[in-house]
């Protein structure tokens, strides 16, 4: 059995819509550590919700059966039932230690400066570190993700820059503070195939250290992943009245 | 707490550095206020940017000055009223007419009859008594000079006085007493006992700033406050004598010595209405020279008879005129025997009051006016001897060479060390001469008289006085035009006081100005009224910053939903951003808090306004717990959502 970083046990998720309150259940599922896992699907499948909820980021609707396993190390289980009934706290704290996020829509902030948006999940990480190592850390992996043009428009704010330089440097803040997970959200919608390109091809060298990828992405964006070991996941919707359930195909098709 | 801050929020680096958390807080708070503009135009950027920070602090900085201004004014106002209440000169009924002092002193008899409701004259059994205390008064206007020696245009009123005598005095420890004693600005003794006439002034805290120009200005206990003679026109003379700056130049030493008189001054009065200045009564008829004062007391006098010799009958009615005029305890009986004389010796006692001056015993006998061409008065002191003289020169005074002539006068013609040390200057044209027990003449009135002209011809234009004791008052027959009257403070009496008024105007057709009446009861039902208003408008205040700093910081960290949604998915604490909203807010009201306290503290805008300490730090920290409960409310309302529906929302 190859080596898990997530186990997903058919888990439901409720939400208002229209007044009138939907299930979406999401089928049994497994991520495997250090390899990156391609999330497809139709529009309003689920994707990102259940990015978001293997994220931290949003909560599923427990019942009995339902569960989300999650091993940081081989030998360490969190379930994610026991960890949304405890404090937020500890959900933040799980957040931060592992987990490093890239949107679809960037999510930098624009009154910041590059510089400032990059740091700012290492000032989180490690709030008693001084300065100077987060932008030595910085200035390290931009050279790893040869974005040396990067390091010129860091000064400025992320309003001036192009849509490629936006996500690069929103994959820059979501690898600085070494994260086991990055979730990452269909972040090729915007930008040229090059710079998908570019951006898909750090987060593959990212694997070769043991980081976990799960991304959102498109069929058109599949070319991308045809020469990597990347795992398919594609989510097939079945809407009966206010239940709709997902089954999911594993697998390039 | 504070440990716990610093191991949790703001914990420095192990190599001691400033912790990446401070500079997140610092990072967070400075762009907030002070945003990276990008691609914006000036006009986006201060419409989007800026302008919440800037109507915040306008707002906010309306809102406290107001505040500031409220308190500043309601502490002023109680102040105010406290300081009235206590005031003598205000919590009084002011009564204009001309009244001497007996026939005023008739109301301290008035009683208010409880069964009836009316007030009486007569001390009934259910009665209240009305009247504490009653002080009658003149107002006099002086015209002042200020330490340039410039005369002021304008004359200022001054309020004479009966001042009572010193403490444990009969007449002493009285509301009036305690009141200037307890408000004058420099601790000196007050006015001398009401009998003496020292020419003493006190200030108000206004003519006392006009005259010196300088509040600051430091006190000294040898402060002369100089004012025009009341019976001298410097004006008409200067017109006279040409001068063209009748009230801009200057008074010379000439017109100093001519036209004025001083006062020494014995203190201000800080916070009493009405006038600008206090001088006791005795001074007052001194400076008008209406002689109502007496001069050195003489141990006995004579009265003779032109023809004839004294019957029974006559020396009864000296005794009884005598007893009437000085008392009974200050006269020693007279002798029967005098019958068979033409001449009556009548001798002083040593508990004889000190009205037993010539010029006072002078005036007495006047009385004795139907037998007048029969009786006369004699002084027959020639023999006694004087323990001082004085030497004064008109218009001029006595220099250092003149001081050495006076000092060989006396060591030549009355023995060496005859008289005591003479001062190394005199800057007055009055010298008082005091023997010593070394005098070898004999220092009788003509003794000294003869041998003052061997004086006056070494140095020309001088006189000799032999009566410039300190003058003593002695007012009990005077009419005075206004009167101050203590009421009771008793409930029933306060509650009467329209009526009484009514009754006082009736009954001694006197004129009661209505505003003048600011009684105790007033006092306390305004200020009874103030603090009612202050509760509610403090309770308005406390309500209205709540939903404003609520409203504020809502909707301030309405525009912060998108960051805020990023710091949670970066796993950023909770407690963490709520504490960085807190900081900031109270960031954004601690400018407006600094201006208006400066603006409130060093230009108060009024009089009235005072600045009290226990009142504003109420008031700031009351507003710094209201912005930290609207930022703790408000921000705990967006950081208890999850990240994913924070981040999509997008400014």
């Amino acid at each position: 059995m190859s080596d898990l970083i997530f186990k997903i046990k058919s888990i439901q998720k409720s939400y208002m819509d229209r007044k009138v309150n939907r299930i979406i259940t999401f089928p049994s599922m497994r991520i495997e550590r250090g390899k990156i896992t391609v999330i497809k699907g139709e529009t309003g499948v689920g994707k990102t919700t259940l990015l978001n909820i293997l994220g931290l980021m949003d909560q599923m609707t427990f019942t009995d059966d339902d569960e989300i396993f999650f091993y940081p190390t081989k030998s360490e289980t969190i379930l994610y039932s026991e960890l949304c009934a405890k404090r937020k706290t500890i959900l933040e704290n799980i957040r931060r230690k592992y987990f490093g996020f890239m949107f679809q829509h960037d999510h930098l902030i624009d009154s910041w400066t590059g510089w400032q948006n990059v740091i700012l999940p290492h000032i989180i990480r490690y709030p008693r570190q001084s300065l100077d190592k987060p932008i030595e850390q910085v200035k390290k992996l931009i050279n790893e993700c040869n974005f040396l043009d990067m390091l010129e428009i860091l000064d400025r704010s992320p309003s001036t820059y192009s849509g490629g330089q936006r996500q690069r440097t929103a994959l820059l803040r979501a690898l600085i503070h070494h994260p086991d997970v990055i979730f990452v959200d269909e972040p090729f919608a915007s930008i040229p195939w090059k710079r998908a390109k570019e951006i898909f091809s750090v987060l593959n060298k990212q694997t070769y250290k043991g980081v976990t990828t799960v991304m959102v992405a498109h069929d058109i964006h599949d070319q991308l992943f045809s020469d990597t070991n990347a795992n398919m996941l594609t989510l097939i919707e079945e809407t009966k009245k206010e239940f709709t359930t997902i089954t999911v195909k594993e697998g390039w098709s | 707490m504070i440990t716990w801050m610093k191991k949790n929020l703001i914990l420095n680096s192990p190599d001691n550095s400033i912790c990446l958390f401070g500079k997140f807080l610092e990072q967070v708070i400075l762009k907030d206020f002070h945003p990276e503009r990008g691609q914006q135009n000036n006009l986006d950027y201060f419409f989007q940017c800026k302008l919440h920070v800037y109507g915040s602090f306008s707002i906010l900085f309306i809102f406290f000055l107001s505040g500031f201004i409220f308190l500043g004014f309601y502490n002023g106002l109680q102040n105010y009223v406290n300081s009235m209440k206590n005031n003598p000169f205000t919590m009084v009924i002011k009564i204009t007419k001309y009244s001497n002092k007996k026939d005023l002193s008739e109301l301290e008899k008035l009683f208010y009859n409880l069964e009836s409701k009316s007030f009486e004259l007569n001390n009934i059994n259910n009665g209240i008594p009305v009247i504490n205390r009653i002080y009658p008064f003149y107002t006099q206007p002086l015209r002042f000079l200020d330490k340039k020696m410039k005369r002021f245009v304008e004359m200022h009123d001054v309020l004479v006085i009966r001042v009572p005598g010193e403490k444990n005095n009969k007449i002493g420890s009285d509301v009036l007493y305690d009141y200037i004693n307890k408000n004058l600005r420099f601790k000196k003794k007050i006015f001398s006992p009401e009998t003496d006439v020292k020419n003493e002034i006190i200030l108000s805290p206004s003519l006392y700033e006009k005259i010196y120009l300088n509040k600051q200005h430091e006190y000294n206990n040898n402060m002369k406050v100089y004012f025009e003679d009341l019976h001298k026109d410097l004006s008409t003379e200067r017109i006279r004598e040409g001068v063209k700056e009748i009230w801009e130049k200057p008074l010379t030493k000439k017109e100093i010595f001519k036209f004025t008189n001083d006062a020494d001054l014995i203190g201000v009065l800080d916070s009493y209405p009405g006038f600008d200045a206090i001088i006791s009564e005795g001074y007052y008829y001194h400076l008008s020279n209406k002689f109502y004062y007496t001069g050195k007391p003489v141990k006995r006098f004579y009265i003779k008879l032109e023809e004839g010799k004294f019957s029974e009958p006559n020396i009864k009615e000296i005794e009884k005129w005598a007893y009437e005029q000085f008392g009974i305890g200050s006269i020693e009986p007279i002798d029967p025997l005098f019958q068979m004389s033409n001449e009556i010796t009548i001798q002083f006692t040593s508990d004889a009051n000190k009205l037993t001056s010539k010029d006072n015993i002078e005036s007495q006998f006047n009385k004795l006016e139907h037998k007048k061409g029969l009786f006369a008065l004699e002084f027959n002191e020639e023999g006694e001897s004087n323990d001082y003289f004085y030497i004064k020169q008109k218009n001029e005074i006595f220099t250092q060479n003149d001081l050495s002539k006076i000092k060989s006068w006396a060591d030549k013609y009355f023995g060496k060390g005859a008289i005591k040390k003479l001062p190394e200057s005199e800057k007055s044209n009055q010298l008082t001469i005091e023997f010593t027990s070394d005098a070898k003449e004999w220092t009788g009135k003509y003794n000294i008289l003869w041998k003052f002209t061997e004086l006056q011809k070494i140095m020309g234009k001088i006189s000799l006085d032999f009566n410039e004791d300190l003058p003593s008052y002695y007012g009990h027959n005077k009419k005075y035009f206004y009167t101050l009257i203590y009421i009771n403070k008793d409930p029933v009496i306060l509650n009467n006081v329209s009526a009484l008024i009514h009754y006082i105007g009736k009954k001694y057709g006197a004129y009661l100005e209505a505003n003048q009446l600011i009684t105790l009861s007033n006092y306390l039902k305004y200020i009874q009224r103030m603090d009612i208003i202050f509760y509610y408008i403090l309770a308005g205040f406390t309500i209205l910053l709540l939903i404003y700093v609520l409203v504020t910081f809502t909707l301030l960290l309405q525009t912060k939903r998108h960051q805020i949604g990023i710091f949670k998915a970066m796993g950023g604490s909770s407690l963490r951003i709520v504490f960085i909203y807190v900081c900031e807010s109270l960031l954004l009201i601690s400018l407006p808090i600094l201006i208006t306290f400066l603006i409130s503290y060093f230009f108060p805008p009024g009089e009235i306004y005072a600045v009290n300490w226990i009142y504003l730090t109420f008031y700031i920290m009351l507003i710094v717990l209201l912005t930290v409960i609207g930022a703790v409310v408000s921000a705990l309302n967006i950081v208890r959502k999850p990240p994913y529906q924070l981040i999509q929302y997008q400014t």
